[in-house]
């Protein structure tokens, strides 16, 4: 009975979404006849894995139903960043599925070199021919129309495009009971956290501000860009004015590490830190050793109330410090809308051009964002007046192991975060166990300059490349290995000046040069 | 023959000394036992050396045998494994056998085709394109083909051959016995104790490797275990760079999941391995019989 | 080993295929394999002297330009090149000296054991850990490692620091072979035990009635009739000198300790792989492997010439 219910009921959905569909497209491509096969490089979730309960929502059915194109996964995984070792090796070994997702502004080379090594094909006519609305969606932002072409213009992605409340996902989290214990406030300044720190420390706090080592680095976005933004700087690129500079060689820097140094002689920050991972240090504040930490979630933060609720405990955002008190703090952790990850290009093996590019473009209509990012209604989400809603009373009764659960509902019901998609704005919400308070830790994250400073998706002229991934890498080794032994202070900070002196002869100038170029043409597009 | 004092002690040290290290290296295990029953939110406030399990929960068990995902592994592998041995063995024996035989011009010229290739590889590009070449790509056979003839074990078991007397050989040959019937009827069964460590070594070789599999095999129904277990227990760590996956923290629940799967994965190997000890014991005799 | 076919002259070589034609159709399989699986793929070594281009198969090996030894000069020239030389021959060598010996003692204190059950026992529980992935095994070295992991409560115990020992680059060595021993003692220990019990057992009776105690049958007996075992063991591992792996390396290494942890392979990693900077990757393997195949061949000579065991 229940179960021809929900039947029915899914049914009654594909049919008003099929509806939809239809009223919104005059030429009712969708679905395509007839059905088409395309291989692409994704890893979903096998048929058979999937529970009874779940197959009438099982989300890819349903944009199989839709769209008309069968997928066939293959090949290594191009969403995520952890294959690079296999995407380099499917790349070097010439065959390639009809869809090629990978994070395309990474290749050597970038785009330009992946275009010419004919691994992707040049997307303008496909798109303006057979994708209305990827080019509405660009032609509505100019910011991102710049951002998924290459310098002279071509198009060679269908771009996972995020929306401006997920850009940011890392801070500092503090333990909000704990403040309140010591009559401390939130600090908001790297003396004020110092001392906030210094005083925890006096009262029994085993470890120090804990945090992954990678964090001071990992990425052009920076993680731990919240410290770094007391010296009135960031790790990596950024943009003052349209002057890029790169972090670890600015002057600044200096009083960045003598800072965390005094903080590591003095036990205020993890003593392990640049030898634990992100799962560790978590851990640590989870558990209360640590009673600061920088969360690669903010759901971390926010949980800790909700999960330790017989010791009292509660989590807290704390803001990026700013460089004096009561001014605004310049960064923060944001990444770019369009990061290039998780983005489909269509491989010049791709025997039916036109099928890819409709069934790409399918994820970009205004009309099937829903489908795909929220689910089935009932099945994933509700609307209760007015609102979405995930509380499970609100959604259909369903029988099995994991259907109780609304989280392992999502992982059938819905495309994840990561997909060559418009994502709707909080997307990334669905997935957290306490959606409103893990908003308040964001929105105090978010709340910084950085949107002024961050370096676009600039993309390097092939030869440029080269040159600069022959600086980088050896730089990249020699700085993080350097800063490690500055914190440490297993290298005394007066040879800090030895140390630039080092990354200038390792070609420094000429990386910023570079990057400084591309920057510029990136401005002109 | 009655011990003396001395012996005695020196047998109670070496004694000490075995069950020292077999404390040590148990603890691994040990620890995959304790963390897979532990309650995922109890062990997020462990902190230090786990040496019991913290809450007790099945769930990560549960979650394993309900995974799709390592139950079709474990059936892959189950392939991988079969076959591989099969055919290593195939392969193996009469070349051990051949290269055993004294009275052979090229034997030491064929010996050095072969010991080259354990140094000179192609490497992992040139590889992969063969294996595409061939065909083999995304097919198990592709785990099991390219490396149905392993040098070492090959050397382990031509060694052990070459130990064999030559009279045996000679006065079948006498009988009018060809090679195939001679290497059939008389050295495979007197060379038990090598032929179980080829299908130790083999067995247990296949039944770790994930490396090919992460390179040669794209469907994911295709994954052996090994592999399955490995995306599994990367996520997190040093190798896995997916770091922006803004979603809810089940660090601690995969913590348990992880380990869980370790066990599951490990047991059936170690009910086999008692197996094939018996052969084991005065099993290798790598060049311990002089030629 | 001398015969009267050691010389390659046409008559010969004619007798020899009449006469074994036989054994030769067996090992064709063989040689065929090898072909198919290890030699095309062998012509991939090209790759370290030319500018590959990917996407397009095999032709990517012939399109690109040749680059000579451009590649080979760029590893040799870069700044971190003596450090990684020295990194990966220390690392081998410290695992030649500390990680070869132990499951040979490993199988002398097995084999000494005079109770059966309990000798079961102990091998099967010392091959465990060969059994527990590598990622396991490191997150618990990682965790152990930390100021308030197990080393350091023992360091403590005796009295001394605690520190964190993975940020220390003078521990990195003896982290990295002492744990490979305890990782892979027990399943190395296989091959020495078997020759131990394939030695002759009047050998020791002959020892017993000349008086010699326990230590003397094990220096006198045991590891001479294993030495040939050993033997070739030790040259199959000197060809390994050049081969550190990278996996082990970066679930254990941080930028701290890059001075004494970080290795050719996960240079190459990160310079080779990350980068898809395929040709520099092939030539820094090529130039390992010849390394390690003159290392092997002179261990071969060199215990041809002293002793009698030799490889070929």
């Amino acid at each position: 009975m229940k179960r021809s219910y929900s039947r029915l009921l899914c049914l009654v959905v594909a049919f008003a979404l099929c509806a939809g569909m239809w009223a919104g497209f005059a030429e009712g491509v969708y679905p395509l006849e007839p059905t088409v096969t395309l291989t692409i490089n994704i890893d979903e979730t096998a048929r058979e894995s999937i529970p009874e309960w779940a197959l009438d929502y099982y989300i890819w059915d349903i944009v199989e139903a839709q769209t008309g194109v069968k997928l066939e996964c293959w090949g290594a995984d191009g969403r995520g960043a952890g294959n690079t070792e296999d995407i380099s090796v499917m790349i070097a070994g010439g065959v390639y599925p009809d869809i090629f997702v990978n994070n395309w502004l990474s290749y050597p080379g970038g785009p330009s070199k992946a275009l010419e090594n004919k691994i992707i094909m040049p997307l303008n006519d496909v798109i303006e021919e057979y994708c209305p609305n990827l080019t509405k969606v660009l032609a509505e932002n100019e910011q991102w129309a710049k951002d998924v072409a290459t310098d002279d213009g071509t198009l060679y992605v269908f771009p996972m495009l995020r929306a401006a409340r997920d850009q940011t996902f890392y801070g500092i989290g503090y333990r909000q009971d704990k403040l309140d214990e010591f009559g401390l406030e939130i600090p908001t300044t790297p003396e004020e956290l110092e001392e906030v720190l210094t005083v925890f420390k006096e009262n029994g706090m085993e470890c120090g501000l804990t945090f992954e080592y990678r964090f001071l680095f990992t990425g052009d976005q920076g993680y731990g860009t919240a410290l770094q933004s007391g010296f009135g700087l960031k790790s990596g690129w950024y943009v003052d004015e349209g002057v890029v500079h790169f972090g670890e060689y600015e002057e600044n820097y200096y009083d960045f590490l003598v800072w965390l140094n005094r903080l590591y002689e003095n036990g205020l920050i993890d003593p392990d830190m640049p030898s634990i991972n992100k799962a560790t240090s978590i851990a640590k504040f989870s558990n209360g050793e640590a009673w600061a930490c920088i969360c690669q979630s903010a759901a971390t933060v926010a949980a800790l109330k909700y999960l330790n609720e017989d010791k009292g405990w509660v989590g807290v955002g704390g803001p990026s410090l700013a460089t004096e008190a009561g001014a605004v703090p310049q960064f923060g952790h944001l990444q770019n809308s369009y990061a290039g990850n998780a983005s489909a290009a269509i491989s010049t093996q791709c025997q039916n051009v036109e099928a890819a590019a409709r069934f790409l473009d399918w994820f970009y209509g205004e009309e099937n964002l829903a489908t795909f990012q929220h689910g089935v209604e009932g099945f994933c989400y509700a609307v209760v007046d007015g609102e979405y809603t995930r509380e499970l009373q609100y959604l259909i009764p369903l029988e099995g192991e994991g259907a109780d659960n609304v989280q392992t509902r999502m992982t059938y019901g819905i495309i994840g975060t990561n997909w060559p998609m418009k994502m709707l704005d909080g997307l990334s919400h669905n997935y957290y166990q306490f959606p409103e308070p893990t908003e308040v830790v964001l929105e105090v994250w978010r709340d910084n300059n950085m949107a002024e400073h961050i370096l676009p998706p600039v993309t390097l002229t092939a030869d440029e490349a080269e040159e600069y991934a022959s600086i980088y890498n050896d730089i990249d080794t020699y700085m993080k290995e350097q800063i490690a032994l500055f914190i440490t202070g297993k290298r005394p900070l007066s040879e800090f000046d030895d140390y630039r002196a080092t990354l200038e002869d390792m070609g420094v100038q000429r990386m910023i040069e570079l990057e400084q170029a591309a920057y510029d043409r990136y401005l002109e597009r | 023959m009655r011990k003396t004092f001395g012996e005695k002690i020196f047998v109670a040290f070496d004694m000490f000394v075995v069950g020292v290290l077999c404390l040590v290296c148990l603890y691994p295990f040990l620890y995959a036992i304790f963390v897979s029953f532990s309650d995922p939110n109890e062990l997020a406030r462990v902190s230090g050396f786990v040496y019991k399990t913290a809450g007790f929960s099945l769930d990560a068990y549960k979650n394993v045998l309900h995974n799709y995902q390592i139950m079709n592994g474990y059936k892959n592998t189950l392939f991988i494994v079969v076959t591989g041995v099969l055919l290593e063995f195939i392969m193996t024996v009469p070349t051990a056998y051949v290269l055993s035989r004294k009275n052979v011009l090229w034997r030491n010229g064929i010996m050095m085709f072969i010991v080259l290739t354990m140094y000179f590889s192609g490497g992992m590009i040139p590889t992969y394109l063969v294996i595409r070449n061939y065909g083999l790509y995304d097919s198990l056979w592709s785990l099991t083909l390219p490396v149905m003839l392993n040098a070492y074990n090959m050397i382990i078991v031509r060694t052990y051959m070459s130990g064999i007397h030559d009279s045996l050989s000679e006065s079948a040959m006498l009988d009018g016995a060809n090679h195939l019937q001679i290497m059939w009827k008389l050295f495979i069964p007197l060379s038990k104790p090598a032929l179980a460590v080829l299908v130790l070594y083999s067995g247990v070789g296949h039944w770790n490797g994930w490396f090919r599999a992460f390179l040669y095999i794209g469907k994911a129904s295709k994954y052996p275990l090994q592999l399955v277990l490995r995306n599994l227990l990367i996520q997190g760590s040093e190798l896995s760079m997916l770091n922006n996956v803004s979603t809810a923290d089940h660090d601690f629940v995969l913590a348990t999941l992880k380990q869980a799967s370790v066990i599951v994965s490990t047991l059936p190997i170690l009910f086999i391995y008692p197996l094939l000890q018996k052969y084991l014991v005065g099993g290798i005799m790598i060049g311990s019989i002089k030629e | 080993m001398q015969t009267k076919y050691r010389k390659f002259t046409k008559d010969n070589i004619k007798k020899d295929f009449r006469r074994n034609k036989l054994l030769y159709l067996m090992i064709l399989p063989a040689i065929v394999f090898y072909i198919l699986f290890a030699y095309v793929p062998m012509i991939g070594n090209v790759m370290g002297f030319i500018d590959f281009v990917p996407g397009i198969g095999f032709k990517g090996f012939f399109a690109g330009d040749w680059m000579g030894f451009k590649y080979l000069r760029d590893f040799m020239g870069n700044i971190f090149f003596y450090r990684l030389l020295r990194n990966t021959v220390l690392i081998s060598l410290y695992n030649l000296i500390f990680g070869f010996p132990a499951p040979i003692l490993l199988a002398i204190f097995l084999s000494e054991i005079p109770f059966k059950g309990y000798k079961r026992v102990a091998q099967t529980i010392t091959y465990l850990p060969h059994f527990v992935s590598t990622v396991v095994i490191c997150g618990l070295i990682v965790n152990f490692s930390l100021s308030t992991g197990l080393f350091s409560d023992i360091s403590a115990m005796f009295g001394g620091p605690r520190i964190s020992f993975l940020q220390d680059a003078k521990y990195f060595r003896t982290i990295y072979v002492a744990s490979g021993i305890w990782q892979s003692i027990g399943w190395s220990s296989i091959i020495f035990l078997s020759a131990i019990t394939g030695i002759d057992n009047t050998l020791y009776e002959a020892a017993v009635i000349d008086g010699s105690n326990k230590l003397q049958q094990i220096m006198h007996v045991t590891i001479p009739g294993i030495s040939s075992t050993i033997i070739i063991m030790f040259i199959l591992q000197i060809g390994q000198m050049m081969n550190v792996g990278a996996e082990k390396i970066m679930l254990l290494y941080n930028p701290s300790i890059y001075d004494t942890s970080d290795v050719i392979s996960t240079y190459v990693y990160r310079k080779g792989i990350v980068e898809m900077n395929w040709s520099f990757s092939a030539a820094v393997d090529l130039f390992n492997k010849v390394i390690n195949f003159i290392l092997l061949i002179s261990a071969n000579a060199i215990s041809r010439r002293v002793g009698e065991t030799s490889l070929m």
